[in-house]
């Protein structure tokens, strides 16, 4: 009977440390490249080539704030990993689907690498949907 | 010890289906059939069945009570359960303690009105209202009433008919909300407790806790607005940052728009999953890629990730100045539209209907052609009824300068601005002769008038 309840308070303890698990945000670190790249007239703002008229709906980043952070183990192309998280709308392979890339990246704390004069600067950003 | 493991095995598994009904429990048993019909009281509706009542009064306490009720904050709430909105009209003596608005209903193809009153207990917060809740006729008479705490009914008041017919020989008036709760019995309570108020018992014609206990159908209201509970009431959440034209004209708009905004703006009143922020800014500049500065109409901005609960419409001063009023409005109903289409594709409820939506957008490719394919046509009844019955003066002035009453191919060409620009596949599909008359008639809009009939 002992072993039971010790098995049950175990079992308890397994579940609630798997949902506190949960809570914590992973980060995504993405390089800046030709494909999302700073605004050149606002350098707060990063934009995803062919995403950017907001007259039809633009979809793009925004500074929150510069961060300190150890090395990334990993640092991702965004075309690629919007293309494998299948963030393109089904009818047009260029234009983003705000929804799905908004949804996606609520649940991690993105940061865009920029490099300039060997020096790395690690920014924290969220997106922002836009539209006339 | 084989047959032990067995039974840790079995336990683990116990629990662990267990676990996962609890998650999965559903907290509100969904409605089947309506059991009465129910249908919307427009803003105008509601103002001439007031003034008809006020005429019919013969007590001058009710009539001079009616007089304070506050029509330009009109507004029309969802009830759980229905597409139908319960109209509201509050009181301008209304204060913390004590919040009485006026409720009407089409029941049955019949308009229902009673005075709703909220009497909060001191230690009421805004979140979770405490305190006891009334219906009366208008006449006063008293209908129904229900005691809540932290945001959920816990009683039920009953008439005291004896107590109530000493009083009312003593005071020989019958005026609105006035019957104290000293003259009712209250009871409390049992089985499953209520975050909402049966919308039809607070008219008087349902039985409100038998629904609750059989799990059978109620129209519900939160009374405040709350899906957590009943809240103390709060005017609609959308913020309003406007300024001269454009303040006048949205302001017009929210309470005189037609059952299509009115709806559309009731998905942001009281505690909604998403509010609106509307501003006016001088001018809306943006930046293109190439950096060629562009000025906009307005714009709607949403970031979900500072802020998951608002949606943010710009209105550029200079672009509303500029236009004619019914343009003006036009182009503040647009961006509503966009906050519409945003709540509805970036919900965290995960409803059916959300993922329905997600897919029409999909098929539409953007929101503007979602808005030419599923708005334009609700659009376009709007802009009519809003010229028609509010900037009176333009249409008439329309009408004899053309001879002619404004067609709806007018307002549809109206409606079509920010929408054609972007190329949509609904615009694209229409024939060139079609789009040269759209375009001919949207040139109309010049000549139309460009003040706002607002007094300052």
């Amino acid at each position: 009977m002992n072993i039971k309840f010790t098995l049950i308070i175990y079992f308890l303890f397994f579940i609630n440390a798997l949902k506190a698990q949960d809570k914590v945000k992973d980060t995504l670190f993405f390089k800046l490249d030709n494909y999302l790249y700073q605004l050149k007239f606002d350098s707060k703002q990063y934009i995803i080539k062919d995403n950017y008229n907001i007259k039809d709906g633009a979809i793009y980043f925004e500074t929150f704030k510069i961060v300190t952070t150890a090395k990334p183990k990993e640092i991702l192309c965004f075309r690629k990993y919007a293309k494998t998280a299948n963030l393109y709308m089904i009818n047009n392979p260029k234009q983003l689907n705000d929804v799905k890339v908004s949804k996606l990246f609520d649940n991690y704390i993105i940061i865009l690498i920029s490099k300039k004069n060997k020096q790395t600067t690690y920014t924290e950003v969220g997106p922002v949907f836009r539209i006339e | 010890m084989k047959w032990k493991t067995k039974s840790h095995i079995k336990v683990i598994m116990i629990l662990c289906i267990a676990l996962l009904m609890f998650d999965c429990q559903n907290d509100e048993n969904l409605p089947d059939e309506p059991q009465n019909k129910i249908e919307t009281v427009t803003s105008d509706e509601a103002k001439n069945f007031l003034m008809h009542s006020r005429n019919n009064f013969s007590v001058k306490s009710v009539n001079k009570e009616l007089e304070n009720l506050e029509f330009n904050k009109i507004s029309q709430e969802k009830i759980n359960g229905s597409d139908q909105l319960l109209t509201v009209i509050p009181f301008a003596s209304n204060s913390n303690h004590e919040n009485n608005r006026i409720l009407l209903l089409k029941i049955d193809n019949e308009i229902k009105s009673v005075v709703f009153s909220m009497y909060a207990d001191e230690d009421s917060d805004k979140g979770n209202f405490s305190g006891k809740l009334f219906s009366y006729s208008l006449d006063g008479t008293f209908i129904n009433g229900f005691r809540a705490k932290d945001g959920i009914i816990i009683g039920q008041f009953f008439e005291n008919s004896i107590a109530l017919k000493n009083n009312m020989e003593n005071e020989k008036t019958s005026t609105l909300t006035r019957k104290s709760p000293i003259q009712l019995n209250e009871v409390v309570v049992k089985g499953k407790p209520s975050k909402t108020v049966d919308a039809l018992d607070v008219f008087g014609a349902s039985g409100m806790f038998n629904d609750f206990d059989s799990g059978s159908t109620y129209y519900s209201w939160d009374a405040g607005g709350g899906y957590a509970g009943i809240t103390t009431p709060t005017s609609m959440e959308i913020i309003d940052g406007l300024t001269g034209k454009s303040k006048c004209l949205n302001s017009l708009l929210n309470q005189n728009g037609n059952l299509f905004v009115q709806k559309l703006l009731a998905n942001f009143s009281g505690k909604s999953e998403f509010d609106i922020k509307i501003s006016s800014v001088d001018k809306v500049m943006v930046k293109d890629a190439q950096g060629n500065l562009i000025e906009l109409n307005g714009e709607t901005t949403y970031t979900s990730k500072i802020n998951p609960s608002l949606i943010n419409i710009s209105i550029s001063t200079s672009r509303s100045n500029d236009q004619s009023a019914l343009d003006a409005t036009r182009t503040i109903l647009h961006e509503y539209i966009h906050a519409d289409i945003i709540r509805k594709l970036y919900t965290r409820n995960n409803i059916p209907e959300a993922l329905a939506f997600n897919k029409v957008y999909e098929k539409y490719g953007n929101q503007h052609g979602t808005m030419a394919a599923l708005y334009l046509s609700s659009m376009k009844e709007a802009l009519k009824e809003f010229h028609k019955n509010v900037l009176t003066e333009d249409y008439i002035k329309y009408t004899n300068y053309y001879d002619e009453a404004p067609s709806d191919a007018f307002y549809e060409a109206l409606a079509w601005g920010g929408l054609k620009e972007s190329n949509v596949k609904a615009w694209e599909d229409l024939p060139a002769d079609k789009k040269a008359e759209i375009d001919k008639l949207a040139n109309r809009a010049i000549l139309l008038s460009k003040a706002a009939p607002c007094s300052n």
